[in-house]
């Protein structure tokens, strides 16, 4: 019932972006500007310390990510810059700081990045929640209009044209595939250690597939005990260990 | 086979020890050293070969010499060559040699006697010299004197009176301080070279209150001479803290063991620590508690008069260095203020300077970092970092930065002050020079083009902004699909009621075939109840009426218009059900004129052969 109340509240202010405010609670503000002034003094270990102790709380905004990503960036752990450039780009998908540092450090870094194709680019300028909601509220809208025909109520005539019902219900459904299709590109992973080596099977020794390099993107397929089974864009299939790879999308 | 032989036998001659060697043995004497100075021992050896059972052999008196047995060691050397096997065993009679006076003495030759066989040593010569290094101490400053080792065959040597094993001395470079003022000091652990420092605890204070000094560091080592002696020096330089005011006898303490050298000589070619060791002849550990002497000092309170508002403790004499960046930026950028406070003094106590007015700034808590130039850590820098967010277009510089110190030399309190920096802040929607912005600015090219271009990344966000706590999309959650699922039903029940009503508004049968239905219902509620009641005429009027209802279902007609007639010449119903109909009807006329009466017995029965009768027919239609 709560997330259901959330999830409404939610809903209707992403309708207007500046209104979604929900206030951090003053530790994590204060960690947060703790880690800020570590950054500044360029203690990045510092920094990242306290940046990641807000993650593994489970607070989590586009700022601390791309924060965090600008550490990692100093610190020159490319492939943790990129998974949390990614992670704040989840959240706030349209923020020019946080686009122009991830294209900046993946063009400096040659990484190829999973790109939408060129008729669903416009995907991008909404996160995969954003997607999602909008596509209920269409759905929303859709079954408000069916509901003031059915009840004969007094609407205006370009609201009770068929048309009107077609193009809510097909843009609910547009939403949703959009949704998934932008929610595919944050289900990869990225390889964090540099010169992971990437075997044929998951067993210690096995022969070498190849070496992959820092904040190379990479799709899971599957685990088995301490290996993961991984694509790479040019669809070389191996295992490499989980600790030498992050998923974009914290569980 | 050969092997397990000659093992067993060295195994056998091994424990069988004297009686199988002591068919011929040799006698050797030896002094080490031969020469030593006055107040040192020296080491004699008596070593037996072939016989390790041999009685300690009698050490005649020699004026000047006090010659003390220390004890013996059995020796055993076995040697296999070329396959043949040699033992070379004895043992050696050790005596300690303490010289009362110098000079010459010569040790005649020692008779061994073994199995009625003797042999003697060859005389030897000890040369005893005049002291050239102290004599060896035999008490510290402000310890009890030492007492022997349990167990030990020695005691430490006699000392002399002019010199001490080891000292303590603490020392503070003034005699006047300031509450809260941190005092530098020096503690020096004094140890005679020829005392061995075993064990030593870090010093601590006493006589006042202070803040626990920092001893977390390694001692400096060097050597000093005292009163004509050199002595190894550990050197602490560390500071402690004033805490209230008055005068104080300050005094500092240390524990620790020491090892005095007991002068007994070892074997020969048995020199070197494992020896000592295994012998516990090399020094005599004893426990020490040394106490420096008292050093008087003076804390007095701080000044009351032109005490600084923002005074907050700093005591010393220091400089402030303040710097800004950036000094062109945005309503709502960070400029972090960089303050570095320098010289000397209780920095621990130095909180971070003010900016002056803090309107239209947001101020963040600053950090702070100190780094010591001298082991006191009293002199050295500490810096400040604090981010200051202008909050207004209108700004146009920061503020000075403050800071208020006590300085004990001059006796007065500073307050110094940095210059205001000045400020460059547009609102947020127009163009400035930080980095993200100035991407933007026509003819610079992109943002990403500049930071390429530059080699940098946008800086980091000031404020945490909104936050959530998962990163799970919706569509792995329950609610969201049931949320997408609730207006789909509710339309889905409207629409149900809708079709509903519009099949309804264009289907006069099913009107009527709805409104018989409830008439129908009606009068054989009303049939039901008159049956009850034995009332004859109500119960045949409703069974009249609730056969109108459904023949006139089937005839599609009017109810009111089915009369006896119409019941007969109606087509398509079952004989027997319609032989009850017309029965009823003719009945119920019946009834009407007569005023025939029924028991309810009789009506029960009619009821139901009517129900049997009417749910039969509809099922048929």
């Amino acid at each position: 019932m709560r997330n259901s109340l959330y999830f409404l509240t939610f809903a209707l202010l992403s309708l207007f972006p500046g209104g979604l405010r929900a206030s951090s609670a003053p530790e994590n503000t204060g960690i947060f500007q703790a880690a800020n002034v570590d950054y500044l003094g360029g203690r990045y270990e510092d920094a990242i310390r306290k940046y990641e102790s807000l993650v593994s709380g489970q607070t989590f905004s586009p700022a601390i990510f791309f924060n965090l990503a600008n550490t990692y960036a100093k610190d020159g752990k490319i492939g943790k810059a990129i998974v949390n450039y990614e992670r704040a780009r989840y959240l706030s998908p349209r923020d020019p700081d946080i686009l122009a540092n991830l294209k900046f450090i993946t063009q400096q870094e040659q990484i190829a990045r999973p790109d939408a194709r060129w008729f669903l680019q416009y995907t991008v300028y909404l996160s995969p929640n954003q997607w999602f909601i909008l596509s209920f509220i269409m759905l929303v809208l859709a079954a408000g209009n069916g509901i003031a025909r059915a009840l004969k109520l007094n609407i205006p005539v370009a609201l009770r044209k068929n048309m009107m019902l077609i193009v809510l219900l097909l843009g609910s459904i547009g939403c949703l595939g959009s949704g998934f299709y932008v929610l595919r590109k944050f289900q990869y992973a990225i390889v964090t250690k540099p010169e992971t080596s990437m075997t044929l099977s998951p067993i210690p020794g096995s022969p070498l597939v190849t070496v992959l390099t820092d904040g190379l993107f990479v799709k899971p397929i599957k685990s088995h005990g301490d290996y993961i089974l991984v694509q790479t864009f040019n669809n070389q299939k191996g295992w490499v260990p989980q600790s030498s790879v992050e998923n974009i999308l914290i569980r | 086979m050969i092997k397990q032989l000659t093992y067993t036998t060295f195994l056998f001659c091994l424990f069988m020890g004297s009686h199988v060697f002591a068919k011929d043995f040799s006698v050797t004497a030896n002094i080490r050293p031969p020469t030593i100075s006055l107040g040192e021992a020296a080491q004699l050896e008596i070593t037996i070969k072939g016989a390790t059972s041999a009685e300690r052999p009698l050490i005649p008196k020699i004026d000047g010499l006090t010659i003390q047995p220390v004890g013996s060691q059995n020796f055993q050397n076995v040697q296999i060559i070329n396959g043949r096997m040699s033992v070379d065993a004895g043992v050696t009679h050790i005596y300690q040699i303490i010289p009362s006076k110098a000079g010459t003495f010569t040790i005649p030759g020692i008779s061994v006697v073994i199995d009625s066989k003797t042999r003697a040593t060859e005389p030897i010569v000890l040369t005893v010299q005049n002291s050239t290094h102290p004599p060896l101490p035999s008490t510290v400053q402000g310890a009890p004197s030492p007492s022997s080792i349990p167990g030990s065959p020695q005691s430490p040597q006699p000392v002399g009176s002019t010199s001490k094993a080891a000292m303590l001395k603490l020392s503070f470079p003034q005699r006047s301080y300031y509450v809260g003022e941190t005092i530098p000091l020096i503690v020096k652990f004094y140890l005679n070279p020829q005392v061995k420092l075993v064990e030593l605890t870090p010093p601590s204070f006493g006589g006042g209150s202070f803040t626990l000094p920092n001893l977390n560091f390694q001692p400096i080592q060097k050597t000093e001479i005292v009163d004509g002696v050199e002595y190894n020096v550990l050197e602490w330089k560390t500071s402690i803290g004033t805490i209230k005011e008055g005068d104080f006898d300050v005094v500092s303490n240390i524990k620790g063991v020491i090892g005095v050298p007991t002068r007994a000589r070892r074997p020969a070619g048995m020199e070197g620590d494992f020896f000592d060791n295994f012998f516990n002849r090399g020094t005599a550990n004893q426990d020490i508690s040394l106490a420096s002497d008292d050093q008087k000092i003076e804390v007095l309170p701080l000044p009351e008069q032109d005490k600084p508002r923002d005074f907050s403790g700093a005591i010393g004499s220091f400089k402030m260095d303040s710097t800004a960046t950036p000094t062109t930026l945005v309503v709502g950028d960070p400029v972090t203020l960089k303050t570095v406070i320098s010289g000397t003094g209780n920095f621990p106590q130095i909180s971070a300077p003010k900016i002056s007015s803090d309107k239209h700034f947001k101020t963040y808590t600053p950090g702070s970092k100190f780094e010591a130039s001298s082991d006191s850590e009293i002199t050295g820098k500490k810096t400040f970092e604090q981010i200051v967010i202008p909050t207004d277009p209108s700004v146009k510089e920061l503020p000075p930065v403050n800071f208020s110190f006590f300085d004990p030399t001059q006796k007065k309190y500073i307050t110094l002050s940095s210059p205001s920096v000045p400020l460059v802040v547009s609102s947020s929607g127009s163009t400035s020079s930080t980095s993200y912005q100035s991407a933007n600015t026509p003819g610079k090219g992109t943002k990403e083009a500049r930071l390429k271009k530059q080699d940098e990344l946008v800086e980091n966000k000031p404020l945490i902004g909104t936050t959530t706590h998962s990163l799970t999309p919706l569509s792995q959650e329950n609610y969201y699909w049931i949320a997408q699922g609730v207006p789909l039903a509710v339309w889905g029940i409207f629409l149900g009621l809708y079709l509903r009503r519009h099949k309804l508004e264009n289907d006069p049968d099913l009107i009527r075939k709805l409104s018989i239905g409830k008439a129908l219902k009606e009068y054989l509620s009303q049939m039901d109840h008159a049956a009850a009641k034995s009332d004859t005429q109500s119960f045949f009027q409703a069974a009249r009426r609730a056969i109108q209802q459904v023949i006139s279902e089937e005839q599609k007609c009017n109810p009111d218009s089915i009369t006896l007639d119409n019941l007969i010449h109606q087509e398509g119903l079952d004989a027997e059900y319609k032989q009850v109909l017309v029965e009823i009807f003719e009945t119920a006329d019946m009834v009407s004129y007569s005023g025939t009466s029924f028991d309810a017995k009789r009506l029960n029965e009619w009821k139901d052969r009517i129900h049997k009768a009417i749910t039969e027919i509809r099922r048929h239609q």
